[in-house]
């Protein structure tokens, strides 16, 4: 009954969303597919390096179609990744600025509004990339050589989701306690899906930047999409078994950061402190 | 005890140095009006909020029903309901899609939710809105509809910032009245207000907040019985015509009635001027002779008994040292 009735409050929650945001609005996706875009355009240009004899081998060991292909899955995953971060993120500041935070607190039912929140996240975002697919479909897909496992693909895209979910739990615990931390958590998480592997080469970065890109489940989730794509899920056990673990790590951290950030915010009257 | 409803003890708020609520000890009883009355920044919003789970005290303790409302924050979450003044919407929904939403958080389903929102837009009169968005709604009805949701899940206990603060008058009395019959229903109101005739109206014992400290909890009547022993000087003067900041004439007036050393003399905004004096009769003449030096526009003098917000003014006068 509880569970019946937290996928209620999740799906309710979920639609109020889609009427808030008015998610069909046409700029609106407009507007993400131009800065989905921009981070093809920088692929491109890592297209013609690889042309001129940087990154030596690359194309060589995967061909020109599918140095295409890393370029797309790399961009589209930084958005799905960064989309549903933010979604997730700033659910609660949303609501705090909104002055409706408190009356959500005292529903008591915190677990299916941030699930009502990624959803929305997933439609919204779903809707863009599904757009940019078609047309980089239309437009390069003659180029592409696709060997697809499409059960690793799905389950390496789940656990993304999974992670990224538990990861803006964490993060908005931080951003209720102050709106000065908001700044901090963009010049945090921005750069570092520069260094996920996403648009170039992970292998490329020196050892401490590959180390520190694996605090983002992006970086193992990047490897676990581009081998289910195009090397039909061959080795791909390490990615998503790291993707796994992400998952738990970031679940583990937000089951006992949670509560504490908000007993916190409790204390501090931040809750209520709207904008 | 069994008929208490919300209890205090010794409820204290800090933020830092600066303290919110200082010793806050008071009890309420089941179906009572209670009202908490204060200026801005008595600390009214910040009682109500801990009382509502929303905010942690620094010390002391604060029962619901029996309930801590830090220990048991969660059941005390399923007994009351809140209203605040600051409360936001999700302004494209419908009301009835905002009623069906916040029930559902509190559990509610199906026939139940939907007979629980039919009889509270009826008692609110929204039910010809009811499938407008909050978009269209004016300032009352939203009220009211935040009312409405505070009461979805029949709470034994309504907690209400301000409830009443940008009503029209005739909102404002229809909002009381359903209070009124809400307490006879058996529903324990804490309110909060700044508005003292309001709360010498409607509340069955008010507590008297300023600066975060208990100022005196009694009946309205009690307390005008008890420390209204003075009577009131009220002068209505042109607002516009004064040469003078309001403090200004307060200390200029204050001076020149220096001997009649019980007057308290209070400017309040709305163009009123109100001495306090055991002797008012006495007094007046020399009053008048004061105002008429000042050049201020008198439109009328009267002399009356003190009210609530008479008796308020004194007694923070009397804490304040003033």
């Amino acid at each position: 009954m509880r569970l019946k009735t937290a996928f209620v409050v999740a799906w309710c929650y979920f639609r109020i969303q889609l009427k808030q945001h008015e998610l069909m609005n046409p700029l609106s996706i407009l507007s993400s597919m131009v800065g989905t875009s921009i981070s093809i355009v920088v692929g491109f240009l890592f297209i013609r390096y690889c042309l001129a004899g940087y990154f030596d081998g690359l194309i060589e060991s995967l061909g020109y179609g599918n140095v295409m292909g890393f370029v797309v899955t790399g961009s589209i995953l930084v958005i799905l990744h960064q989309g549903l971060l933010n979604t997730v993120a700033f659910s609660l500041e949303e609501e705090r600025r909104l002055g409706t935070l408190e009356l959500l607190l005292l529903g008591g039912k915190l677990f299916p509004i941030f699930a009502g929140k990624l959803l929305f996240g997933l439609v919204r975002y779903g809707i863009t990339l599904f757009a940019i697919m078609v047309a980089v479909v239309a437009l390069f897909g003659h180029m592409f050589e696709l060997h697809v496992n499409l059960f690793t693909l799905t389950v390496s895209i789940a656990l993304l989701v999974g992670a990224t979910f538990f990861q803006g739990i964490v993060a908005q615990g931080f951003i209720l306690q102050s709106r000065k931390i908001i700044p901090l958590y963009t010049v945090t998480l921005v750069p570092l899906s520069w260094f996920t592997g996403a648009t170039v080469p992970l292998k490329i970065f020196p050892l401490w930047m590959r180390s520190l890109a694996y605090l983002s489940p992006l970086t193992p989730a990047l490897t676990a999409v581009r081998r289910s794509l195009f090397s039909n899920g061959a080795n791909v056990e390490t990615a998503v078994l790291a993707l796994s673990i992400q998952l738990l790590t970031y679940l583990a951290i937000a089951a006992l950061l949670s509560p504490v950030l908000m007993k916190r915010a409790l204390t501090t009257g931040e809750v209520g402190r709207r904008g | 005890m069994s008929n208490l409803t919300i209890k205090t003890i010794d409820l204290c708020k800090f933020y830092g140095e600066k303290h919110a609520l200082y010793n806050i000890s008071f009890d309420v009883r089941k179906g009572e009006i209670f009202g908490l009355l204060g200026p801005n920044g008595a600390g009214k919003t910040t009682l109500i909020k801990i009382l509502a789970t929303l905010l942690l005290p620094s010390s002391g303790r604060a029962l619901i029903e029996g309930l801590d409302v830090v220990k048991d924050a969660k059941k005390v979450r399923s007994i009351i309901g809140l209203y605040l003044a600051e409360s936001g919407f999700y302004y494209r929904l419908k009301i009835r899609d905002f009623l069906q939403f916040f029930g559902r958080l509190y559990g509610l389903s199906g026939i139940e939710l939907r007979r629980r929102i039919q009889e509270l837009l009826e008692f609110f009169q929204l039910e010809d809105k009811a499938d407008e968005e909050i978009n269209a709604l004016s300032h009352g009805m939203r009220r009211k509809l935040h009312l409405a949701r505070a009461l979805l899940h029949n709470p034994s206990v309504l907690l209400l910032d301000e409830p009443t603060i940008g009503l029209d008058p005739i909102s404002a009395k229809d909002l009381r009245d359903r209070l009124k019959q809400l307490s006879r229903e058996g529903t324990t109101v804490l309110l909060s207000t700044h508005y003292m005739p309001e709360a010498e109206e409607y509340c069955d014992r008010v507590l008297l907040l300023n600066l975060g400290k208990v100022v005196a909890i009694d009946s309205p009547q009690n307390l005008i019985r008890r420390h209204g022993g003075f009577q009131v000087i009220e002068v209505l003067y042109d607002q516009k015509r004064l040469s003078m900041v309001p403090d200004r004439l307060k200390t200029l007036v204050a001076s020149r009635l220096k001997r009649e050393t019980d007057a308290s003399i209070y400017v309040l905004k709305d163009g009123r001027l109100k001495v306090y004096s055991k002797n008012a009769d006495e007094m007046l003449p020399g009053l008048a002779d004061a105002l008429v030096q000042l050049k201020v526009q008198v439109r009328s003098i009267t002399i009356a008994k003190p009210t609530l917000e008479d008796v308020f003014h004194k007694l923070v006068a009397g804490m304040n040292g003033g």
